[in-house]
């Protein structure tokens, strides 16, 4: 047995076990994030309840890429999510998907979004600021409800952007070129929609003299890569470009006014907040947001807000040392957040959820492995990295070959399929020409189509 | 670290000497012990409630669920006296306090490995097919340990502020049994309870443990992550508790 006297002088002792003691439970903070979210999620998979729209596209893109075949999908079905974004990262992540089964994504994405909550910590120390405004900080951050509720049994690369901005700022604040870099690298990985993460973190980093050439830097590696893979053609001026200003709808809608009035009410507590550069990229997103003038795009649900929580994180953690009152604020704002998105999942999931599982599970047996499957968007994950999924709304969107599979459930709504479409299925399931009826119980058909539909003939 | 792993090893092997030193059957006890319980648990549950555990024999089935859990159960129990049982080795000497628990759970893992022999015996005489994915198996005790360990530090560290810790822990594991699939398979009991119970590391873990020998294949590979995220938690949450309480322990003590 070793004896360890000589450390044993008392301030050393104490200060190298404090130290330890807070980085055990820091990370312990990231484990428990990530413990809860993936809980949830596999609970609300299990369930079939709703959502896993995008995350059925990404196994689709797994399974393709995985059997050698160009993971682009048909249409413009799933926009955001795949390979024709050079997102190299889904290439990456296949085989997990694949052979360490879907929830290892949902357990990734929650432990990478809890992570940033490090590099909030480490962003924190470096400035000196208190443990109580690091804290509110991250609070901010993590229960900024698109971190949870664009996690909860779905999966979206644009979400896993907003850790990467914080410890982009991390290792920017640190000075660590290499890590730095990299980070920018991996940014790549997470396809072109998040170059726009790169550049707002870069025009923040731009504005703060100490971190000017690394923001500068971001500047140049995103133009220059995207330049190079994309030919400076991005999405998401295309979709800006589409979209309609609709101010009245984002307006009228409770999440922008209360978020607002909330942040304002802190800016006139605290004059710090807002003397501060962060507030321009979290303008942008949010603008953006608005401007594409769709519920889902300003929703602080869905994974398009996701970019706003690493921003508001950074606008308190560079404000300074904070007043309790506006620690207590970011508690309340935090508080009030986690409860509308309880009321969010309960009335737009969990109150439709289907009753249905087992006829589900029976009906999901049938489909042979490799054939292409049209089914609502809680479904289609069920079928793991195996094949060919397209949501039931392709109908209206691309041709459907002959001999593909239809499981229609009419008695939940997904969220995403219009219900004339659903309406159209199931004619086209009771109908004897034109589609074999292979199971029908409970409100649940399967059906294989016997000759290919373009849109123009559907229904 | 390599000081450290070294007094772990030699107070995980002074806990196994002391343990049976003195006693009549020495380590057959660690063998003795699942045997017995296994052999209650299949009298109760095999012949005279007839519960089904087809296509493997109910002995094997008890063996198997017990095996691994009683590692758990005596590595938790073991752990809880394991700080303040060795005060005066704490008022010696500085040492980090928490190789106290883990060399206690070490030393469990030691007769774990004794009942892991006894229970391949029985999978020889009853001629149970094992399937390729046993070779899983380490990676799934790997888990197992961690939250044990996590556990441990938790229960050694509060023994030390309230010594009703040992009662409670032994009242909590009885229950922490019997909600566990250790002597029930999980598809007898309701789809919801199901959930309920795979959400316990542990339910996950022992049902792993006997689907990679028995069915070769995971019947809920969805709940692997949520036991690798909890045990993650308890783990690092266990440790940080450790840490906070450890400077008490001499004034307690």
């Amino acid at each position: 047995m070793t004896v360890n006297e000589e450390s044993s002088s008392p301030s050393v002792l104490s200060q190298g076990s404090l130290l330890k003691k807070d980085q055990i439970s820091r990370w312990a903070w990231v484990w428990a994030y990530a413990a809860i979210v993936t809980t949830l999620a596999v609970v609300r998979y299990g369930m079939f309840v709703s959502q896993g729209y995008s995350l059925a596209g990404y196994l689709t893109a797994f399974s393709l890429i995985l059997q050698g075949r160009s993971a682009a999908l048909p249409g413009n079905l799933l926009t955001h999510a795949i390979a024709t974004q050079s997102a190299w990262g889904i290439w990456v992540l296949a085989p997990f998907a694949k052979y360490l089964d879907l929830s290892f994504l949902f357990f990734a994405s929650a432990f990478w979004v809890g992570s940033g909550s490090l590099a909030i910590w480490r962003i924190g120390l470096k400035l000196s600021r208190d443990r109580g405004t690091i804290m509110a900080a991250s609070i901010l951050y993590l229960l900024y409800p698109s971190m949870i509720a664009a996690n909860i049994y779905d999966f979206h690369l644009m979400v896993w952007a907003a850790p990467l901005i914080l410890w982009i700022v991390s290792n920017a604040l640190d000075r660590r070129w290499l890590h730095f870099l990299v980070l920018l690298v991996l940014g790549t990985g997470m396809g072109v929609g998040v170059s726009g993460a790169l550049l707002l973190s870069g025009l923040g980093l731009l504005l703060w003299r100490p971190t000017r050439w690394f923001g500068l830097a971001t500047w140049g590696f995103t133009v220059i890569y995207w330049g190079i893979a994309h030919g400076l053609s991005w999405p998401w001026p295309h979709w800006l470009w589409q979209g309609h200003l609709d101010l009245r709808a984002a307006l009228y809608l409770a999440w922008i006014i209360l978020p607002a009035l909330l942040a304002v009410g802190g800016m006139v507590l605290q004059r710090s907040l807002y003397n501060n550069g962060w507030w321009l990229p979290l303008m942008v997103v949010v603008g953006f947001n608005v401007a594409l003038g769709s519920v889902s795009s300003t929703s602080p649900f869905t994974d398009c807000s996701a970019w706003v929580a690493p921003f508001l994180a950074l606008i308190v953690v560079f404000a300074g040392r904070l007043p309790s009152r506006i620690k207590r604020l970011a508690l309340l704002w935090s508080a009030g957040w986690v409860v509308l998105m309880g009321g969010y999942l309960y009335h737009a999931t969990w109150r439709p959820r289907p009753t249905n599982v087992a006829e589900l599970h029976g009906a999901l047996a049938l489909v042979p492995e490799h054939a292409t499957l049209v089914s609502q968007s809680y479904i289609l994950p069920h079928r793991h990295v195996h094949s060919d999924n397209l949501p039931a709304s392709a109908l209206n969107l691309v041709p459907i070959p002959a001999g593909t599979y239809v499981l229609i459930d009419p008695s939940v709504w997904d969220g995403f399929t219009p219900r004339p479409v659903m309406a159209a299925w199931q004619s086209r399931a009771m109908r004897v020409r034109g589609a074999n009826l292979l199971y029908h119980q409970a409100g649940v058909w399967l059906f294989r189509i016997n000759h290919t539909i373009v849109p123009s003939q559907k229904g | 670290m390599g000081l450290w792993f070294e007094l772990t090893r030699n107070l995980a092997s002074r806990d196994v000497e002391t343990r049976y030193k003195h006693s009549l059957l020495g380590l057959y006890w660690a063998i003795i012990n699942p045997l017995v319980t296994a052999a209650i648990f299949g009298f109760i549950f095999g012949v005279i409630f007839h519960v089904k555990t087809k296509p493997i024999p109910y002995v094997v089935f008890y063996l198997a669920g017990l095996t691994f859990w009683n590692f758990f159960a005596n590595g938790i129990m073991s752990a809880v006296g394991s700080v303040s049982g060795n005060s005066a080795l704490l008022a010696k000497i500085y040492f980090p306090r928490v190789v106290l628990p883990t060399a206690s759970i070490l030393a469990r893992f030691i007769d774990f490995l004794f009942s892991m022999g006894v229970f391949i015996i029985f999978i020889l005489i009853y001629q149970v097919p094992v399937h390729w994915t046993s070779l899983w198996l380490p990676a799934i005790l790997l888990i197992q340990i961690f939250f044990t360990m996590g556990i441990g530090y938790m229960v050694a560290a509060l023994n030390v502020l309230y010594r009703d810790m040992t009662q409670l822990m032994g009242l909590l594991l009885m229950v922490w049994l019997y909600f566990s699939p250790v002597i029930y398979r999980l598809s007898q009991v309701p789809k919801t309870l199901q959930t309920i119970l795979l959400i316990d590391p542990m339910g996950t873990i022992i049902e792993l443990e006997r689907n990679v020998i028995f069915t070769g294949h995971i019947l809920y590979p969805e709940y692997l992550w949520v036991a690798v995220a909890w045990t993650g938690l308890v783990f690092l949450g266990g440790l940080a508790l450790f840490k906070r309480v450890e400077p008490m322990f001499a004034e307690v003590m």
